[in-house]
């Protein structure tokens, strides 16, 4: 109880050099705490704009002849359309945004167009339900390409004839500079009627999870034992961007709360080194009553551990209030997902007085260490 | 029965030309209950006598038993604990707490102690040094006479054996003087041991021994 009013008194005696501490402390959390919360905000932004660059997997039947099918942009096989199923009611799978896709070159109006089926996407059983990133498409509807578009009388809700079919135009899609723009969407069992593959599919798209540990060879293996009889082809460009992506932006966070924490440590330690010098009378003196290195070290640790913890305390807040204000004007796609980030509030609490005191632990050993009867000697 | 036996103490400090010798094999014994004055030229080694006594500087050669201890034959957590209880000292800086009140500066040894924190004591001890108004405040609102007579009163506070004082009114006016020399002399009437390192002719009035120290040697014993 005496060390902690000797401390009280003396941090009390000597707010300044206390406060420049608590105000390094505050600052470093504040950083920290703001940049977990951007972080994660920016990690699942960054997520939902990876994402929208499209499904980075694809399951093929086995045998498909890979160079035809990037000829053709689909493959000429075929597979039951029950995998979709199976393979999203699998747990622990590392893939998710299961959809199914039956495609064909036909004739049309007197072009060649890509009829594509599109099962609803399904998600994997054991994954949080999302929104779906694919076209969901009703039956009896269909998605018309920028380029088939563009022929007379194709207007939202007007109907065409797709080979027998009559389908309503829901919606004629914008340029995208790709085969898109020659495709008729429709729902995967209207496609399967036009062409008479009823239950049948012929690509499954789907999205690898770019979790740790997630290897593309254990989820070749996972599906290979799910669906045997498929090929699973990796789309490295899009995988490869959402990879180094996330990569960048959890390295980022992390080098700058390393590079916060270091400055925010020495300046720690430079005050404490310097409270040091100033008491050295005032060890001495404790000494020469009979206080021993256990007492002394605890004057000074104890400061730093006060220091760390209030400044955890209001840096925490600090931190979170400026990332709640600034953040869902950084995120415009995940802005509502800016929150608290109070799982790592209790851990904050902990780590920064321990950073505190391992800071001050060599000038709390200079402090020890001092000779007191030099000390009072000095006059 | 001795209080203080030093035998042969020898402290030697090196330096770039040799060794220095603080102290030069010292022999000294002071009774329980003797007011001892040590004299000395600046650099005599008076204060490291007396630190050497307290258990503050380690010995070269030679042994140190203050109330039939060998303080240096024992740990440093133990000779700390040992000049809690044991011995009071004084110094002609004062060095209080700057930053704590008159009353807890004086309590603050007590804290070492096992039970509780004698603050009651503290206050009556202050009360009969003419502090009682200046409890709350802080050393640096006191004059100097008042911040030797809290370390004085802080010293007591734990009823030490002995009292150690190194040149205790280097920094008052005579009155003062006078009054600190009383304040140790109340506690030799009470049974204390006394030993003194000061040049204050004042001294002679309480003092029962002087002994002299020149270069680091106890050169001359002569009675009070």
């Amino acid at each position: 109880m005496w060390s902690l009013r000797l401390l009280l008194r003396e941090i009390g005696h000597r707010f300044p050099g206390f406060f420049l501490g608590l105000l390094a402390v505050v600052a470093a959390v504040a950083l920290y705490v703001g940049l977990e919360t951007m972080g994660r905000a920016s990690y699942r932004e960054t997520k939902r704009l990876m994402r929208n660059l499209g499904f980075n997997l694809l399951i093929v039947p086995e045998g498909t002849d890979m160079a035809d099918f990037w000829t053709a942009d689909f493959a000429s096989g075929d597979m039951p359309e029950q995998y979709v199923r199976r393979l999203a009611e699998t747990p622990g799978m590392l893939a998710d945004h299961y959809v199914a896709t039956l495609q064909k070159k036909v004739l049309w109006e007197g072009r060649e167009v890509l009829l594509t089926g599109i099962l609803p996407e399904r998600s994997a059983i054991d994954a949080r339900k999302k929104a779906p990133m694919g076209y969901s498409i009703a039956r009896g509807e269909c998605y018309v390409g920028y380029a088939i578009a563009k022929s007379p009388g194709i207007e939202p809700g007007k109907t065409i004839n797709v080979l027998g079919k009559d389908l309503t135009v829901a919606r004629r899609l914008l340029e995208d500079g790709s085969k898109q723009d020659i495709r008729i969407y429709a729902h995967l069992h209207d496609v399967q009627d036009i062409l008479d593959m009823k239950g049948r599919i012929n690509a499954i798209e789907a999205l690898h999870c770019l979790c740790a540990g997630a290897s593309l060879p254990d989820l070749k293996q996972q599906i290979a034992k799910v669906l045997p009889g498929t090929h699973v082809t990796e789309l490295r460009d899009i995988a490869a961007a959402r990879s180094e992506t996330r990569k960048m932006v959890e390295q980022h966070v992390e080098l700058i709360v390393a590079v916060v924490l270091v400055v925010c440590a020495a300046w720690i330690a430079f005050l404490a080194l310097l409270n040091v010098r100033e008491r050295r009378q005032e060890i001495g003196i404790l000494r020469a009553l009979g206080f021993g290195s256990g007492h002394i070290a605890a004057l000074f640790l104890g400061r730093a551990i006060l220091m760390g913890l209030l400044g955890a305390l209001a840096g925490f807040f600090v931190g979170t209030a400026v990332a709640m204000h600034y953040g869902p004007d950084m995120f415009k796609l995940t802005f509502s997902a800016v929150r608290p980030p109070y799982d790592i509030f209790i851990p904050t609490l902990l780590v920064a007085p321990l950073i505190a005191a391992l800071a001050a632990m060599l000038p709390a050993v200079i402090a020890i260490s001092q000779d007191p009867a030099v000390v009072l000697r000095e006059e | 029965m001795t209080v203080i036996h030093l035998h042969n103490l020898t402290k030697r400090y090196r330096g770039r030309r040799g060794d220095i010798i603080a102290l030069g094999d010292v022999n000294l014994c002071v009774p329980e209950g003797e007011f001892l004055t040590i004299r000395g030229p600046s650099g005599s080694g008076k204060s490291t006598l007396l630190l050497t006594i307290a258990g503050m500087i380690h010995p070269t050669d030679g042994k140190t038993v203050v109330n039939s201890t060998d303080i240096y034959a024992v740990s440093g957590r133990q000779r700390a604990r040992f000049r809690a209880e044991n011995i009071g000292f004084v110094f002609q800086m004062f060095h209080l707490v700057p930053y704590l009140s008159v009353l807890d500066n004086v309590a603050l040894p007590t804290v070492l102690l096992p039970g509780r924190i004698r603050s009651h004591e503290a206050r009556e001890l202050l009360a009969s040094f003419g502090m009682s108004e200046r409890l709350t405040h802080k050393p640096a609102e006191l004059s100097t006479g008042e911040r030797q007579r809290t370390a004085v009163a802080r010293a007591l506070v734990n009823h030490p054996r002995l009292l150690l004082a190194d040149e205790p009114t280097g920094n008052l006016d005579p009155d003062n003087s006078a009054q600190i020399f009383e304040y140790l002399a109340d506690f030799h009437h009470q049974g204390g041991t006394v030993v003194v390192v000061t040049h204050d002719p004042l001294v002679e009035r309480y003092a029962q021994r002087t002994v002299s120290l020149a270069a680091g040697r106890l050169i001359s014993k002569e009675a009070g």
